[in-house]
């Protein structure tokens, strides 16, 4: 990627390779290690040694209080069988498939509409859609369960005005994504829909001017232009909203608490259930299991998703 | 006014506090247990001490602080108004540390907890009133492998209907003295067709809330998710069959409210006059009536509780749905104090009342036959006397109904599997099959 | 690059005029492209903004009215009782007070860390510079806080932290994206001239970090720090893990705590006038440093 190339060429000191050691380069560097190390000792004590912890914790049949016990491969081999857990990964899939194109696509609209120059008010417009980004998911999901109630829900005493419902939106199963969703949306848009608007004022206007005047209409230059010219930010795009859908937690912890039968249920909620215990002896082996096979599965897609992205840019 | 009930020993453990121990000299101290002595020391030095106790806000004990605390003035109740067991367990994980003195968790927790070893050992206390004390509630603070009680009996979660005569007076129905499900199903057809008020509590969230119908039923069969010590897995045995036949009929019947009990959904419900009857547990009361029931259209007055109808081959006319225990871990650093505060809060007439004032039904025999328990009256059910009922349901709470540790998990999963049974997706043998095979791979995983 | 020049407000893309002939047929057609374009944004800016009039009306509704059957979207009658509640009854001064000792407390070691760490990547050589920033980058992907809550719990334990505000707070000084934004906004924001410049002068590296780096930074410094406060003021998943004590609670994690509550029946009306105040403080932050906020990503300050 961009940032990576660049590293090569910010240069404060020229390169003087004298034929010192390593060890003593290394050493007359001191301040610039002494400056980094923040980042390594916190992460080393802080998510390192847990997640080191978690992994043998993998191996092990533990209920965080009786002796812990190795059982080897057993609880990813419970894990991978449970049929929660395929419930697990083909919701995280269906999100997958809901959120991520319109965690790219919503942004990529609203932010090419909010950047036409003839549109009035689109301060105000760019900032109602940003403030649902600075509150809390979990605080706004209290309102949500709430929205979306049956009986006296709000939603549905709107809907009831043009003729429709009452939805079940909480317990049908073909519905309770939908409140999961829409929070989802509301909460993230605003921002994805900012840094697209950067994306495209940093897209220096003399290419479009030029587009111009070889006669190229408005649908040419933004496919020819605009469209390369915001790859990084689609990439950016994608890449954050499938991180955030995989790692879903909020949401149903709060709107659906995994509901109904199990439809809503994500990973990391489901990880968080069994690991600590919230019906039942905690399960921390099968719960740090899962998580392991949580992590392969993200890295998976998401360098499947940088594979097919990089293909296309370069064709 | 309770003081001629105890022997003098027990006066001692109860603590009478500074005067009285002047009065029986230091004879006295030294006949009084070992526990009990040290109690009596530390009252004697007035050593402060704090228990801190993890209970939700708004909890029976709240009642029962002030006056624990009036009678034994060195010990202060710091009421953490937090339950979290995610919280609890972490304390657990790291060696008690931040480990409340005194908790109060649901009875598959207790039997967990109490297998592992790591709960304060009450048999004592438990022994000394066990006359005193509910048998069907002291069988689920019992821990079989370790032949312990593990926790002090807390609230009894017997399980009736709650009705309102109005909507049934209008709807012509009239409750006779022995009635099956079956009879109880037509007579809600009949209320739903004449007053549009719902009968059942079946939310199909397809969860914990989803399978409470079909542990009722389940409980009245004297079936069990598990057999006694938790072994072996028995939800799918015919008495399970039957159950989820009979949640089946009551889905088909279209006579339910489709909303989760302990939530404001159906409360509303409620307040709006939609409910006329529903199988609810004895806490309900305090916990969802009240507060909703204020007007005509709620049925200010009329509201009154029965037993369960009857079941075929049916063992019981109550079922249960919760219902807690007092209990501490061996982590604490003032186990006397705490078992004090134990036998005070259930064991004893005074905390008894303020806990049975509060609403739950406590398990504390003497206090369930006096004129306080049955005198206890509320505007939503006029001049009814609801806790007699509830003296009935006592009798028949049977103690096969084992909550031993997979039974969150069991319920749950049975719940998110009565979805597509009661659709008719999936026949309800083959569910029940299925579900039971999965709790069974599950149940190993508590195994050790 | 492109950092600066733009503002979000005041620069017409050329592309516009190009629509500006304006023929009868044309005309009509930009009227209906208009109408089409404001109807759709008042749509969704009413989406937007819907939850918070949700949230408003409910914490003035008592208790019977906010569940209503059917529903009422407007108290018949203001109570204000519920505010008072979250006041008097919880110690929501309190949580409030907790909030911003941890948000201020994290955020500023964030901005010194990451600024400083994000300085020495963009601006200095040292042997395994390319190697050691990979590294932190690709540990943004490593496994999410639920999967070691009771390994981190113990740990907690082990530094006698429990209970303190600790936890909260220096764990998350130093996190990857930050030190990757930092970097990205030192390296195209500040002129390798000056900083050469401070080095003739003899400035030390810190020396140059405090006097030239760090102020030249503020418009990226205000943006992470923005970000970071709110991102912390709306945590709540370790404050309910290490925070036991009443008076220690932060605002989400009380709130969070109380809407879990089985006894709710009684406080939802208090609930949502805390979900008012808890929402509060982080959009009166945003409207102060809106401007420099969102001109901060829109010249690219948070882009890769």
């Amino acid at each position: 990627m961009e940032h990576v190339e660049r590293l090569q060429v910010s240069p404060i000191e020229r390169p003087r390779r004298r034929s010192r050691g390593r060890l003593a380069e290394i050493a007359r560097h001191w301040p610039e290690y002494l400056c980094i190390a923040p980042f390594f000792v916190i992460f080393a004590v802080f998510f390192a040694y847990p997640i080191g912890w978690a992994f043998v914790l993998s191996f092990q049949r533990w209920d965080g209080i009786t002796e812990a016990r190795w059982v080897g491969l057993d609880n990813y081999r419970f894990v991978l069988n449970d049929p929660v857990t395929h419930r697990v990964f083909t919701n995280i899939i269906r999100y997958l498939l809901i959120l991520v194109p319109l965690g790219v696509f919503l942004p990529l609209a609203f932010g090419a509409i909010l950047n036409l120059p003839f549109l009035r008010f689109r301060g105000v417009f760019r900032t109602i859609l940003f403030i649902p980004v600075v509150t809390s998911l979990v605080v706004v999901g209290i309102v949500w369960r709430l929205l979306f109630g049956t009986a006296n829900g709000w939603l549905n005493g709107l809907l009831a005005h043009v003729g429709l419902g009452p939805y079940n939106w909480l317990k049908d199963p073909a519905l309770a994504q939908i409140p999961i969703v829409s929070l989802t949306i509301w909460g993230t848009v605003g921002f994805s829909t900012l840094i697209v608007l950067g994306g495209l004022q940093a897209i220096d206007q003399d290419l479009y001017d030029s587009a111009r005047v070889d006669g190229a209409s408005g649908w040419q230059t933004f496919w020819h232009i605009t469209l390369p010219l915001m790859r990084p930010v689609i990439v950016f795009l994608l890449i954050t909203s499938t991180i955030g859908v995989i790692t879903l937690f909020s949401q149903p912890y709060v709107v659906t608490r995994g509901g109904p039968a199990n439809h809503t249920l994500t990973p990391l909620l489901h990880i968080y259930n069994i690991g600590i215990g919230t019906s039942g002896a905690p399960r921390i082996g099968d719960a740090t299991a899962l998580s392991f096979l949580l992590t392969a599965f993200m890295l998976v897609v998401v360098f499947a998703q940088l594979w097919l992205v990089r293909r296309r840019g370069e064709e | 006014m309770t003081g001629n009930r105890y022997s003098r020993r027990q006066v001692m453990t109860t603590g009478a506090g500074l005067a009285g121990l002047l009065a029986l000299g230091p004879k006295g101290i030294a006949q009084a247990s070992p526990s009990a002595r040290s109690a009596v020391l530390r009252a004697l030095a007035q050593e402060q001490i704090t228990l801190d106790v993890f209970v939700h806000l708004n909890h029976p004990f709240d009642n029962v602080k002030p006056l624990f605390e009036e009678k034994y003035p060195n010990i202060i109740l710091n009421m953490l108004g937090n339950n979290d067991m995610a919280v609890f367990r972490a304390t657990l994980a790291a060696q008690g540390e931040g480990t409340p003195d005194i908790f109060w968790p649901e009875i598959d927790v207790v039997q967990e907890l109490g297998k592992s070893g790591v709960l304060l050992d009450v048999t004592d206390i438990v022994t000394k009133h066990k006359d005193e004390l509910a048998p069907g509630k002291m069988q689920e603070c019992y821990i079989s492998s370790t032949d312990k009680y593990a926790a002090f009996p807390g609230d009894i979660a017997t399980v009736g209907i709650y009705y309102r005569e109005d909507l049934l007076e209008q709807a012509g129905v009239t409750i006779p003295d022995e009635w099956t499900w079956d009879d109880y199903i037509e007579a809600a057809k009949e209320i739903k067709g004449k007053t549009g008020a719902a009968s059942f509590n079946l939310p199909t969230t397809g969860d914990f809330w989803t399978s409470v119908l079909w542990g009722y039923f389940l409980y009245q069969l004297g079936g069990a998710v598990t057999n006694a010590d938790g072994t072996e897995i028995t939800l799918d045995d015919d008495k399970g069959i039957v159950a989820m036949e009979m949640v089946k009929k009551v889905y088909d019947a279209d006579i339910s409210i489709d909303e989760v009990p302990v939530e404001e959904n159906f409360f509303a419900a409620i307040a709006a006059g939609q409910v006329a009857a529903c199988p609810l547990p004895v806490w309900f009361r305090n916990f969802g009536i009240e507060p909703s029931v204020t007007d005509e259209q709620s049925g200010q007055g009329y509201w009154r509780v029965t037993l369960l109808p009857t079941i075929d081959g049916g063992v019981s006319r109550t079922a249960n749905f919760g219902g807690a225990a007092i209990a501490s871990t061996n982590y604490t650093q003032h186990p006397d104090e705490v078992k004090l505060f134990m036998e005070f809060a259930l064991g004893t007439m005074e905390g008894a009342t303020a806990c049975g004032e509060w609403g739950i039904l406590p398990p504390y025999l003497p206090y369930l036959q006096s004129e306080a328990w049955s005198s206890v009256r509320s505007p939503a059910f006029g001049d009814f006397a609801f806790n007699d009922v509830w003296t009935q349901a006592v009798e028949q709470y049977v103690g096969t109904w084992y909550k031993q540790p997979v039974f969150g998990e069991a319920m749950i999963e049975v719940g998110a599997a009565m979805i597509p049974m009661l659709n008719g997706e999936v026949d309800i043998p083959t569910g029940m099959r299925e579900v039971g095979d999965r709790i069974r791979e599950l149940n190993k995983r508590y195994q050790g | 690059m492109a950092t600066l020049r733009h503002d979000g407000e005041e620069s017409p893309a050329p592309v516009a005029t190009a629509l500006h002939v304006t023929t009868p047929r044309r005309r009509w057609r930009r009227w209906l492209l208009n109408a089409v374009l404001y109807a759709g944004l008042v749509i969704v800016a009413v989406f937007c903004l819907m939850p918070f009039y949700f949230m408003l009306s409910g914490s003035l509704m008592d208790r019977g009215e906010m569940f209503r059957i059917p529903p009422r979207f407007w108290p018949e009658k203001l109570i204000f009782e519920n505010y008072r509640a979250i006041f008097q009854q919880f110690s929501f001064l309190t949580y409030l007070r907790n909030s911003i000792i941890v948000s201020v407390a994290q955020t500023l070691g964030v901005l010194f860390f990451c600024s400083l760490a994000g300085y020495v990547f963009a601006k200095r050589r040292f042997p395994g510079r390319n190697a050691l920033f990979i590294f932190v980058l690709a540990t943004s992907m490593m496994p999410n806080g639920q999967t070691t809550i009771i390994p981190f719990y113990l740990l907690m334990v082990k530094f006698n932290w429990i209970d303190t505000f600790w936890p909260l707070i220096v764990p998350w000084w130093a996190p990857p994206l930050s030190i990757f934004l930092m970097r990205q906004y030192i390296a195209a924001g500040i002129p390798d001239d000056l900083i050469d410049a401070a080095t003739v002068d003899g400035s030390g590296l810190f020396g140059t970090y405090w006097r030239i780096v760090l102020p030249l930074s503020v418009p990226g410094l205000v943006v992470i720090g923005v970000i970071q406060f709110i991102a912390i003021w709306n945590d709540f998943l370790y404050g309910l893990l290490v925070l036991k004590s009443e008076e220690m609670r932060t605002v989400t994690v009380a709130l969070t705590e109380l809407s879990r509550r089985t006894q709710a029946s009684t406080l939802y009306g208090p609930l949502f006038a805390g979900i008012v105040m808890a929402t509060l403080p982080t959009i009166i932050l945003f409207f102060i440093f809106q401007r420099r906020l969102t001109q901060g990503i829109l010249s690219g300050a948070i882009r890769g």
